[in-house]
This record gives C-alpha cells, structure tokens and sequence, in this order.
C-alpha cells in the first residue's frame, strides 16, 4: 500500500510538471514544425490517450475548457488526498494522469524550442514511467479485455523506450506462464517476442513452455524459441515431447524443430 | 490476398438464427426475470453450459434485469427463487445475482437452449463445456468467450471481445460504430471471420499456421519478422488504425470483409 501510495503522489508530481510544461509551451506560441522528440511524445500520449477514451466511449475530445476543469479537479484531489489508495485506485490514478497527459498534449500543434529541450526529455521520461505503472496495472485486472490493452500499452512502452522496463518484461512473461486466457498469453509472447535476445526473456519463454496445456500456446512458444535454441530450450522442448497427451500436431512441429527442419 | 477455401461462417451464423426462431416456436419454454439492483450500474452475467447453446441479445433501453428462456421439452419447468437465487431444479440450473453481477450455471447434461436478455452495455463472460454455440446480438459491453466444440457467431457488436475456441469457428460482425472496439478471436481448427465497418479505424494482426488469409485490406508481413511465429503473421491498417483486431488460427482460415 505504501508503495502504491507513492506511485500515486510520484504521478501527482509528474502532473505538476506537466501543467508547467504546458504552459511553457503556451509562451512559446505557434509554429510550423515541432521536434522530433516532441513528435515522438505526441505519438506516445495520443496512444495513451486513446487507451483512457477507451475505457470511456464517451469521453469528450481535449479542450481548453476541460482542460483547465481538469487540473482544477486535479488540485481538489491533491488537497483531500486519501492516505492509502487501493491498487485499483492506483491503476485509476494512472489512467487520470493519461488523460491530463492527452489534453496536454493533444492541442494544436506547437514549436518547442531548444530551451525546452530538457524539459521535453524529462517529460518522455515521465510518460514512459507512467505507461509503464499503467500497463502493470491493466496486465493485473481481472477483465481479459483489460489485459489485453495491458499487453497492447507494453508493446509502446517497448518498442519507444531503449531500456524495456524489467518490471514490464516480468509481468509480461508472468503473463505468458499463468494467465487464464489463452489470447492474452498470445499477445504478451508476441510482446516479448521482439526482447529475445535477452537472456531473462529466452529462459523465462522456456521456462513457460512445459506449463502450456494449450496446443496454440505450444505451438506459438516453440516456434518462438525455434531459432538458435540453447541447451536449456531443448529441454524444454523434450520435456512438452514427453507428455503421452501432447497433440499430434504439436508434436510433429517438436520434433521438427529438434531436428533442425523446415517450419 | 483472396482466396476461396473459407467456408462461408456468415451462411452458417444465418442458418443458426434462422433454426433458432423455428425451434423457439417449436418447443416449450421456461421464463423468469431476474431484478438486478442498482440501475444504471454495469451489468455483469457469467454464464455457463455444459451442453447445448447460450443466445444473447440486447433488451430495450433503460432495462435493469436478465430475461431467461429456457427452451426445454415438455412443460414450462418450475421456477423458484430465495434470497437472490433463482433456481429451476429440474435441470440443476441457477442463477445467482450478487448486486449487479449475475452468475448463471447449468449441470444439465443434455443439450439445453438458453436465451437471456440483457442490458446491452453489459459485460458478459460466457463459456461452453461439451460444445453448443453462442450467438451474440446487438451488444456493446465487453465480452470474453471461453468455447469448447463451440461456434461463435456475434452480430451488430459494439465492444471489445476476446474469443478463444478450441474447435470451433468464430464469426464476428462489429456494428457501424466510428470507434473500433479491440478483439482477440483464437481458435486451434476453426475458421476466423470478422466484418469491419467501413469507418472503423483499426490495426490488423492475423496469423493462420496451416490455413489460409482471405482480407478485403491490405495485409503485409512485419518488416521484423525472424522467427517462424512472427513469420506466419499478417498485419494491415485500417483507417487511421488504432485499436487491435487480433485474429489466429491453426488450422482454419481467416477472413476479413470491409464493405
């Protein structure tokens, strides 16, 4: 609870930075071209926000108006802040902040000037921290819906980010070992199947494999691991080829691999 | 990117429909409301069987209860009801409401017929045991389907869905909304159909192992495709893209129409 307490008040910061950043931005007036960073982050926040209009079909579109109702709400909360939010409360939280993050954002197009450069890197930063206590939080609902959008936000934070969170990577491969649907097991090993060449990556696919029941998870974590298999995913592949209950197209495709052939 | 071997889910999910009303007419039923509590709350429904087939469709607005039918032989078969518990014995069938949250749940062997009404933002998780189909109509709440021996067919949907089916074909038409609802439809040896608005903005992935990909969309393979996993993979943008459209089989084929 402490910990999600000071997730929440580390967010409430960032929010704080943004709305600077928003209004630094607003001195800066119009232009024409905007940076590539800058472009970068407006593609990120508007993947976020189009994951929090999706949670809500009918949230209006960003506009000075709600903005401005928004961070008024903001510094309501800040003032009455309740001393130990919930994990759902938290995932709220997280989502609240993408919203500020979308209308932030969202507005006309704006130059953002070399002396903001800083400001713009830090903001990336916080963005990619905050789809990142998002997408835990989506992975960890109860909705398959829900965590399907979880699987969906990593793949942005992973592939725009260098350095892929190793919470986001374990939740993920703890996703493919144990989730209850098969298709939020799929999305998260296509997730991760951009990450094998780390080690963590490799062995906890392996590791996943013997568990699978599912002939298409299998099939899909076999075909993942085929190239360059090490010693330790070869046992994984002859420990699934031991069980007298495997499918016979699984197995096929087993032993295809183990024999170096065509897939 | 066309080809023919599909066989037609969409002549099937009409067959079903059809087979559905005559049999409706045919056969005795068995209704009884459930009250949910708390209007304007989100509506939840667990459902259940073990053998037979689920209908869902939407009821009129402003409804704040499950309708059940039941179409059994013989007889309408009684009904009870004590303290949130609705329950028909003769065929071990319950339904349990827990404030807005309905938990429907049948040990009958023999193929049973169950219609429900339900809100039509409700979110509804549903699974088959022994196989009978589900059929889904005019819904926009989420919804999870876990089918065994089990075809799904969806009609005028407006949310997020995740199918999986081990045998089984899936057939999901979304409604004409502007917004694409996300959707996971997996099945090991059934076919894949989903028909797209035509507005609709949204980010294709299929994957077909051994069967074959009919797109009315451009589909091309991902610029990192290294393994045999990312190689079997499809992807193309619709509209502006957006929400993920998932689409996997291992032995059936994929299909997507955008009219």
């Amino acid at each position: 609870m402490t910990e999600a307490r000071e997730n929440v008040e580390e967010l409430l910061e960032s929010l704080a930075q943004l709305e600077e950043l928003a209004a630094l931005d607003a001195e800066l007036g119009d232009a024409s071209e905007e940076s590539a960073e800058a472009g970068s982050l407006r593609e990120r926040t508007r993947f976020a926000w189009s994951s929090v209009a999706a949670h809500d079909p009918g949230l209006e579109v960003p506009s000075d108006r709600l903005r401005r109702r928004f961070f008024a709400e903001l510094e309501t909360r800040r003032e009455r802040q309740t001393p130990a939010p919930s994990r759902s409360s938290l995932g709220l939280a997280a989502a609240t902040l993408l919203v500020g993050l979308g209308v932030g954002w969202l507005l006309p197009s704006r130059t953002v000037a070399p002396q903001s450069d800083e400001r713009v890197v830090r903001l990336e930063q916080e963005v990619a921290q905050m789809g990142q206590l998002l997408t835990l939080s989506l992975l960890d609902h109860s909705s398959a819906n829900e965590r399907l959008r979880g699987v969906a936000l990593s793949e942005q934070t992973l592939t725009s980010t260098e350095a892929a969170s190793d919470e986001v990577v374990s939740a993920l491969l703890e996703t493919v070992r144990v989730d209850e649907s098969e298709n939020v097991r799929l999305a998260a090993l296509d997730a991760l199947a951009i990450l094998l060449e780390r080690p963590q990556v490799r062995s906890g696919l392996a590791e996943a494999l013997p568990l699978q029941q599912s002939p298409m998870l299998q099939v899909a974590l076999s075909d993942v691991l085929s190239d360059g298999f090490a010693a330790s995913e070869r046992a994984a592949f002859e420990q699934l080829l031991e069980r007298p209950d495997l499918d016979p197209v699984v197995r096929e495709r087993l032993q295809s691999i183990l024999g170096g052939g065509e897939l | 990117m066309r080809t023919s071997r599909f066989r037609s889910a969409s002549a099937g999910g009409a067959a079903l429909w059809i087979s559905w009303l005559f049999a409706a007419a045919a056969a005795a039923e068995t209704r009884f409301t459930v009250p949910l509590p708390g209007p304007g709350e989100a509506v939840v429904l667990e459902a259940s069987v073990f053998n037979g087939a689920l209908r869902i469709e939407s009821l009129p607005a402003g409804a704040t209860q499950i309708e059940v039918t039941l179409g059994n032989e013989g007889d309408p078969l009684p009904v009870e009801e004590e303290q949130g518990l609705w329950s028909v014995p003769a065929i071990g069938l319950t339904v349990e409401t827990l404030e807005n949250r309905a938990v429907l749940k049948t040990r009958w062997t023999r193929p049973l017929i169950v219609r429900l009404g339900v809100p039509r933002q409700a979110r509804l998780e549903l699974q088959t045991v022994m196989g009978g189909d589900v059929e889904l109509r005019d819904l926009d709440g989420a919804i999870e389907i876990k089918a065994n021996n089990s075809d799904v067919v969806g009609r005028s949907l407006g949310g997020p869905i995740v199918v999986s089916s081990i045998e089984g074909s899936i057939d999901i038409e979304f409604a004409a909304v502007k917004v694409a609802p996300a959707a996971s439809l997996v099945t090991w040896s059934g076919d894949v159909r989903v028909v797209l608005a035509p507005e609709v903005g949204v980010d294709l992935r299929l994957k077909a192992v051994s069967g074959e990909i009919d797109s009315d969309v451009p589909l091309a393979a991902p610029a990192a495709a290294g393994n045999p996993r990312q190689r079997s993979e499809l992807r193309g943008r619709v509209g502006s893209g957006g929400a993920d459209v998932r689409m996997e089989s291992y032995k059936g084929s994929l299909t997507v129409r955008r009219p």
